[in-house]
């Protein structure tokens, strides 16, 4: 028998305070931690160190070699002329290049943080918290003296402290990996920003894995946690998105509050992130900041959740689907009924609505038999609570109907005059001339200080659409506005009524052209509408020549009328005849210098991209007076003048391939762009401030280093020459200028 | 000392314990038995604050065990599904419970893992299923904590290291006045180890008590009675469960020995004999009042 001697003084075992009150440092659990996960951390090093340094070195090294052979062949054959300074320009390029390529690989925008912020969300989470997943190992980690806060503190942390100790080794091997090539003007500020925006993802997802895995109590169940944890919003948002387009008004515009819902998905975060840091304004920029102190919060609301989860989560909870029974029931109903609706989908076709209700009903029992036998983990429990799959049935059978037979009446819907603050719309057979407006968010003095953002191209165009431009606030016109849209809801909640054909287009109706009018109705309780109406051109013929007069619809649709010359000028016009061998007339009688423009020197422009569009060679007054006729013209313009003038033509293709197309109910042979078009001479203004931004967006460009035309086809404005247009037309004849001249 | 009230555990519609009140003083061995799935490991677990109980209480000298670290670093729990840190070594496992155990005895721990011949610098996952339990007893004397709860832990055990756990049990009992509290099958083994059983059957404690008391309290009675007297017919007797075969009838009582012998001098026997009972004699028998009949299990009668 072994027998056992001890040596020790008795005295010495007695304890006397029983060893109450003493826990484990969370500094050294989560040494402990990282010793028993080193395996953990040296994946992801190994990653880090080929997505960073290695990354790094092949980018700048594939850039250098680029710029050396430039620098060798410029060394052998010494050049000069504008040629060295094309060669000057290349290799100032190839820095830059270098620079932003090290500053994207620095900040983690660059090679592959997108993908290995989740997965090592995943694998931190997996290393740090499976042993909610076993039974051996929850009565390991439970039965230790130590509370369950302390326990999930020091696990969270040590799963930080790896995704920290990569994102650093990653920061510092690119660091020194730029600086050993002689990379000048790294961002360090911005790219530990940035870093720290990957965290906070990072945090997100962590939280998000864990959380999933104290729902649960199986891994397949914590994946399946995670996949619905994060498709959530997502498929709330499409369920949303596809019904409310059964709305015969549903305008786009109207799913603004619907995109809220993607903040459920902590995918859409690492979107949001990676858009808003790769922007032109980069991620110290306010919107930036914006988000990331709202990841921040996110991230402390998901750690408090999971810690409080960690807190009562049950320790028999291992080995089952779910750690909470109570949230078995929600559960099953919200799958039930989200997987029901999103299985309806399928019965999205020609056949019929009844498809719809088919599939819906169908998804439901799958879905909900599906959770059943997940959560029980016994597949005879398939068809277990029966009302319940009833009530889930009846809720997306409910949902759909709402969509269907609109008993709110949405498509009915047009406010009260009274209740209107203003409104604004516009439709589809309308011709577009709305170019000629400064850009409020674009500021051509920040492109110019900031070479970076020219070479990269980043700019966007903040030109405020027609609809945000235009506000009808003036009686009578708001009323007439809201006579016309009730033509639309009246022709919208009449084939609601049908029910069966409420998705399909009225497109159809054979009797009259029928129009897409977008209407926006801002109310006086701050609220906005959207609606997107079905009208006829009989409707749009009477009502339109009451709306027309108001200034207030003429400013938006015509942005010139309240812009002075000195804002507009010195532009460029261009005159484009209806008749082309008018044009070629005029330009052999010296009457036109030709199709293109010299510029001043700086560059070229090339009206043919227009068509048969003609530059006006004429002095500064000319178009000054030009500019104003036109103003006036426009002024005056009545609706009758308007619409007989337009016409819209529609591609279409024969059997044997040759093209032709539909222009007012005609058909012709031959090619033409579809589109809406205006059946006289046309003006085309270039303002001074496209000018300008066409400019700099053509040294961009290579083409540009050895010269070449501009294109201002995005920039350009088209004005009718209408018969009316009285002032434009003296004008013109005076300088035999008029086509028919 | 262990007070359990009214303690109830539920796992979905199943009542794993159901209002058990148990009593563990401290000093003795308390050996918890009973019928696969009457609760035993339940209890333990509810004792070692893994499970929160759904209703009564656990208390450990007047603490509540759950969530209460004071309380916790006064035990040692040894579950039935032992678990080490992946890729750690015995000596590995002792410097981590070191963290959370104060007394822990790293040199009691070495000495004890050279008595019992295990490599501390070997890989745990190694070892056999036998050294690991001798390991997880190894580490739950050297935390010195005041008790130590053995899930099974004897199961898997040879012979020889049984004794040396019983003897280190023992040596500790006397030094230090460690309580073990043990759940098991094996009723052999508990039965010369413990002072105090409590039998578990289906989730509620059918009797709890000093296995001296337990064993004098209950006696199995043979004999031939000269007449055709039925054992159910002798006054004063608490029959439990009687067995005939041909004149020899067989009976177990309850009782002290003392006045079952002077009620059976009185009837008019051929002969008869006090035999007593085993632990797991005394469990078949105890279970079977219950309704946990092994005749009917085995034989399906």
């Amino acid at each position: 028998m072994l027998t056992v001697k001890e040596e020790k003084n008795k005295d010495e075992r007695i304890r006397p305070d029983g060893g109450g009150g003493f826990q484990a440092s969370v500094l050294s659990m989560i040494r402990e931690n990282l010793h028993y996960n080193l395996g953990t951390l040296l994946l992801g090093l190994l990653v880090m160190l080929f997505n960073c340094p290695i990354l790094t070195a092949l980018s700048l090294s594939d850039i250098k070699h680029r710029m050396d052979q430039v620098m060798v062949s410029s060394t052998a054959i010494s050049i000069d002329g504008p040629t060295s300074v094309f060669i000057a320009e290349k290799i100032s390029s190839y820095q830059t290049q270098m620079t932003s390529a090290a500053n994207e690989l620095l900040s983690g925008r660059g090679g592959l943080m997108s993908v290995i912020v989740p997965v090592a969300a995943i694998l931190c989470a997996r290393a740090m918290f499976i042993y909610l997943m076993q039974r051996s190992t929850a009565d390991f980690y439970f039965s230790e003296p130590l509370s369950r806060t302390r326990r999930f503190c020091a696990n969270y942390i040590s799963g930080v402290i790896i995704m920290l100790l990569c994102m650093a080794f990653g920061f510092l091997g690119s660091l020194i990996v730029s600086i050993c090539f002689g990379v000048t003007g790294l961002l360090i500020p911005e790219a530990l920003m940035t870093q720290l925006g990957f965290l906070l993802i990072f945090l997100i997802f962590y939280s998000t894995f864990i959380i999933a895995m104290l729902l649960t109590g199986k891994p397949f169940a914590a994946v399946a946690a995670a996949i619905v944890i994060n498709g959530i919003g997502m498929a709330l948002y499409a369920i949303f998105m596809v019904y409310l387009n059964l709305f015969e008004t549903f305008a786009y515009e109207s799913q603004a509050p619907f995109e809220k819902l993607w903040y459920l998905c902590p995918l859409y975060y690492m979107v949001d992130f990676l858009n808003e840091a790769g922007s032109r304004a980069g991620v110290l920029e306010a919107g930036s900041l914006r988000l990331m102190g709202i990841m921040a919060l996110i991230s402390v609301f998901l750690i408090a959740a999971a810690a409080l989860l960690h807190r009562i989560r049950p320790a028999e909870s291992c080995g089952r689907t779910l750690s909470f029974k109570a949230t078995s029931r929600p559960l099953r109903i919200l799958l039930a009924v989200i997987g029901g609706l999103l299985i309806s989908f399928l019965g999205f076709t020609e056949a019929g609505i009844l498809w719809i209700f088919f599939f819906a009903v169908l998804g439901t029992i799958i879905v909900h038999a599906i959770c059943e036998i997940s959560f029980n983990m016994d597949i005879r429990r398939l068809f277990d609570h029966k009302i319940e799959k009833l009530i889930c049935i009846a809720a997306g059978l409910v949902f759909i109907c709402i969509f269907i037979f609109d008993p709110f009446g949405y498509d009915s819907y047009v406010p009260k005059a009274e209740d209107v603050e203003s409104v604004a719309f516009s439709y589809s057979g309308d011709f577009e001339a709305r170019y000629a407006i400064p850009d409020s968010e674009y500021d051509l003095r920040v492109m110019k200080e900031d070479p970076n953002m020219i070479y990269t191209g980043e700019y966007y165009d903040g030109k405020p659409e027609l609809m945000d431009r235009m506000a009808i606030t003036e009686e009578p016109y708001v009323s007439s506005v809201l006579d016309l849209m009730r033509e639309g809801a009246r022709r919208a909640s009449g084939i609601n009524d049908m029910g069966s054909d409420s998705y399909d287009s009225p497109d159809n109706e054979e009797d009259h052209e029928i129009f897409y009018v977008n209407a926006v109705y801002r109310l006086k309780n701050g609220r906005l509408k959207y609606r997107n109406y079905h009208i006829s051109s009989e409707e749009l013929s009477e009502h339109m020549p009451n709306i027309f007069p108001s200034m207030e619809y003429k400013t938006a649709m015509y942005p010139i009328l309240e812009l002075s010359e000195d804002e507009l000028l010195p532009g460029l016009f261009g005159i484009e005849y209806k008749d082309r061998e008018a044009g070629e007339e005029l330009q052999r009688r010296g009457k036109l210098s030709g199709k293109i423009l010299a510029l001043e020197g700086r560059s070229n422009i090339d009206w043919e991209e227009f068509g048969n569009v003609y530059d006006i060679n004429e002095d500064a007054s000319f178009e000054k007076e030009l500019l104003a006729a036109l103003k006036k013209d426009l002024e005056e313009m009545q609706y009758k003048d308007y619409h007989e003038w337009l016409y819209s033509v529609d591609e279409v293709y024969e059997d044997d391939g040759t093209k032709g197309y539909f222009s007012d109910s005609k058909y012709y042979k031959g090619e033409q762009e579809a589109g809406v078009y205006l059946n006289c001479d046309l003006l085309h203004f270039v303002p001074a401030s496209s000018v300008e931004l066409s400019e700099l967006r053509g040294l961009m460009t290579e083409t540009d280093i050895y010269g070449g035309y501009r294109e201002y086809y995005e920039y350009e404005d088209i004005y009718p020459i209408f018969e009316s247009f009285t002032h434009v037309r003296e004008l013109l004849s005076e300088h035999g200028l008029l086509s028919e001249d | 000392m262990i007070e359990a009230t009214a303690l109830t555990k539920r796992f979905d519609d199943i009542i794993a314990l159901d209002h058990v009140d148990a009593s563990i003083k401290e000093g003795q061995v308390f050996g918890l038995i009973g019928t696969n799935g009457a609760g035993k490991s339940t209890f333990l677990r509810c004792l070692a604050g893994i499970y929160k109980p759904d209703e009564g209480e656990i208390h450990i000298d007047g603490s509540p065990v759950y969530e209460h670290t004071a309380v916790k670093s006064r035990f040692f729990f040894i579950s039935d599904e032992q678990y080490f840190l992946p890729g750690a070594t015995p000596l590995d496992m002792a410097s981590s419970y070191r963290l959370y155990y104060r007394y822990f005895d790293r040199e009691r721990f070495k000495k004890l893992l050279s008595e019992f011949g295990l490599d501390g610098r070997r890989k745990i996952s190694t070892f056999s299923k036998g050294m690991k339990k001798q390991l997880s007893v190894i580490l739950a004397l050297s935390a010195y904590t005041d008790y130590i709860f053995c899930d099974e832990t004897f199961d898997g055990l040879d012979p020889v290291m049984r004794q040396a756990v019983k003897s280190l049990f023992a040596h500790d009992m006397d030094e230090r006045g460690l309580t073990p509290v043990i759940a098991s099958h094996n009723l052999r083994e508990l039965e010369d180890m413990c002072d105090h059983v409590g039998l578990l059957h289906k989730g509620g404690i059918l009797l709890s008590k000093d296995i001296v008391d337990l064993k004098l309290g209950i006696h199995k009675i043979q004999c031939v009675f000269a007449d055709e007297t039925e054992p159910e017919q002798v006054e004063g007797l608490d029959i439990i469960k009687s067995e005939r075969r041909g004149r020899l009838r067989t009976f177990i009582v309850r009782g002290e020995e003392d006045a079952i012998r002077r009620i059976m001098e009185r009837e008019n026997t051929v002969f008869y004999e006090l035999i007593p009972l085993s632990l797991e004699e005394i469990f078949i028998t105890e279970t079977e009042v219950a309704g946990y009949d092994v005749k009917k299990i085995i034989l399906g009668e």
